[in-house]
């Protein structure tokens, strides 16, 4: 392999490395650093503005600097090292397009329907990706469809006969909550979102108790002192 | 961070159970009759702060206070938190009859820890700039420790410590954040009105 090999190959892996580090930043090639070394002779994509660029093969830098810049490049830019890249990179651009590629037996129909949930925490708020479980009728042990809420706390899924389907819902932090559905054929699937609601009764009665408990408390220790008095 | 029935397997729930009740017995010897007007109010105050929803991250949380309650009733905080859980389950539906040990142990051991932890510091009188970032910290605290416990809890379990300390944790850094300033801007509160809540009696068995 000759130097001039080297060179010209160089010069163009310089380019297009440039080319494609420039669309990836997006911004002026006089303010992209290029990701190769600087010094090399007849890199003519390089911008104006460097200080080291260099016009019609001849350089500005020193004839040894150079080769010593040819030289470090041969570890990682020597011929069976390309063809390895090129080899790995027409690898993953098949892997990549295989679905499409390959899938020809696989169709998808749009479906109208199911039997859906909306699984939200008791303040109303959704239970987002929450692991969902269902249970076939008269199934125990081996969930029919296994998946998670989305970021709305829904879930859908379509069932084969009538029910009832046990739904199991974990959110993996402690929460769990089971429901049987019966699919009703007569139902419209409609979007429900349930007030975020704070529960002032509930929240007023437990106050209550909880005052009246510790006064029941006080009072119980006050008349027993007493007695012990 | 309530663990809801039908996920703890019996020895941990009876685990939790025997701790909670060791806890509470203690809870009850260190509260003294003056202290029970303000163990009632800072249980009220712990079963409503359980309403209020953080709507950040995800999941169910809500403020906690266990931090606060620990600093102000030391070990009272189990009795405390006991009676707290056991109306938000009863009347709000959180977590479970059942699982009323583990949560209080959950809860309480933070808020304990973070009496021994913050208090001391706290009788040196220092600058309320100080007593602002240690009620930070012991919020903070309180989250992360209960978050840990409560991982622990599933743990035990059965399932994969690491996954559910990192879905808690997750979960939780934003609850986190908001209860220390919370816990903070109340502990200078109240330290700036009676700072002799920390500085005179033990709240220790």
């Amino acid at each position: 392999m000759s130097s001039e090999y080297f060179q010209t190959r160089l010069a163009d892996a310089h380019m297009d490395f440039w080319a494609g580090y420039y669309v990836a930043s997006r911004k002026p090639p006089s303010e992209v650093r290029p990701l190769l070394i600087a010094n090399i002779g007849r890199d003519g994509a390089r911008p104006s503005s460097r200080p080291c660029q260099a016009a019609g093969g001849t350089t500005s830098v020193s004839s040894r600097n150079r080769q010593e810049t040819l030289r470090r490049f041969r570890g990682t830019h020597s011929r069976p090292y390309l063809f390895f890249t090129m080899f790995c990179m027409a690898l993953a651009l098949c892997l990549l397009s295989g679905p499409s590629a390959f899938a020809h037996a696989m169709h998808a129909f749009e479906v109208q329907g199911g039997l859906g949930v909306r699984v939200e925490y008791d303040d109303g708020y959704p239970a987002t990706h929450a692991e969902v479980r269902v249970y076939a009728p008269d199934e125990e042990t081996h969930p029919y469809a296994e998946g998670i809420t989305d970021a709305e706390g829904y879930f859908v899924f379509f069932p084969t006969s009538e029910g009832p389907w046990r739904l199991v819902v974990d959110d993996g932090m402690g929460h769990r909550m089971e429901k049987n559905l019966a699919p009703d054929p007569t139902h419209h699937n409609f979007v429900y979102l349930s007030p975020r609601r704070i529960r002032w009764m509930e929240a007023l009665f437990g106050v209550a108790l909880i005052l009246a408990l510790f006064a029941g408390y006080g009072r119980w220790v006050a008349v027993r002192k007493g007695k012990t008095d | 961070m309530h663990i809801a029935e039908g996920i703890l397997s019996a020895p941990v729930l009876a685990g939790g159970a025997v701790a909670a009740g060791a806890g509470v017995y203690a809870g009850l010897r260190a509260l003294d009759d003056e202290a029970i007007p303000k163990t009632a109010l800072l249980t009220a105050a712990f079963f409503v702060a359980g309403l209020v929803h953080v709507p950040l991250g995800v999941g169910s949380v809500h403020l906690v206070l266990n931090g606060l309650l620990g600093m102000i009733l030391g070990w009272t905080a189990f009795p405390a938190i006991l009676v707290a859980l056991t109306l938000q389950t009863v009347l709000l539906r959180y977590g479970g009859l059942t699982t009323l040990g583990v949560n209080t142990v959950v809860m309480a051991v933070p808020a304990v820890v973070s009496y021994y932890l913050f208090v001391p510091f706290l009788r040196r009188r220092p600058r309320p700039a100080l007593v602002f970032a240690f009620g930070c910290a012991a919020g903070a605290a309180g989250i992360a420790f209960g978050a840990l416990l409560a991982s622990g809890a599933l743990a035990l379990s059965g399932r994969a410590f690491y996954g559910v300390a990192a879905l808690f944790f997750a979960a939780h850094a934003p609850l986190m954040v908001v209860e220390g300033i919370i816990t903070g801007g109340l502990l200078l509160y109240v330290w700036r009105l009676k700072p002799e809540l920390f500085l005179e009696q033990e709240r220790t068995p």
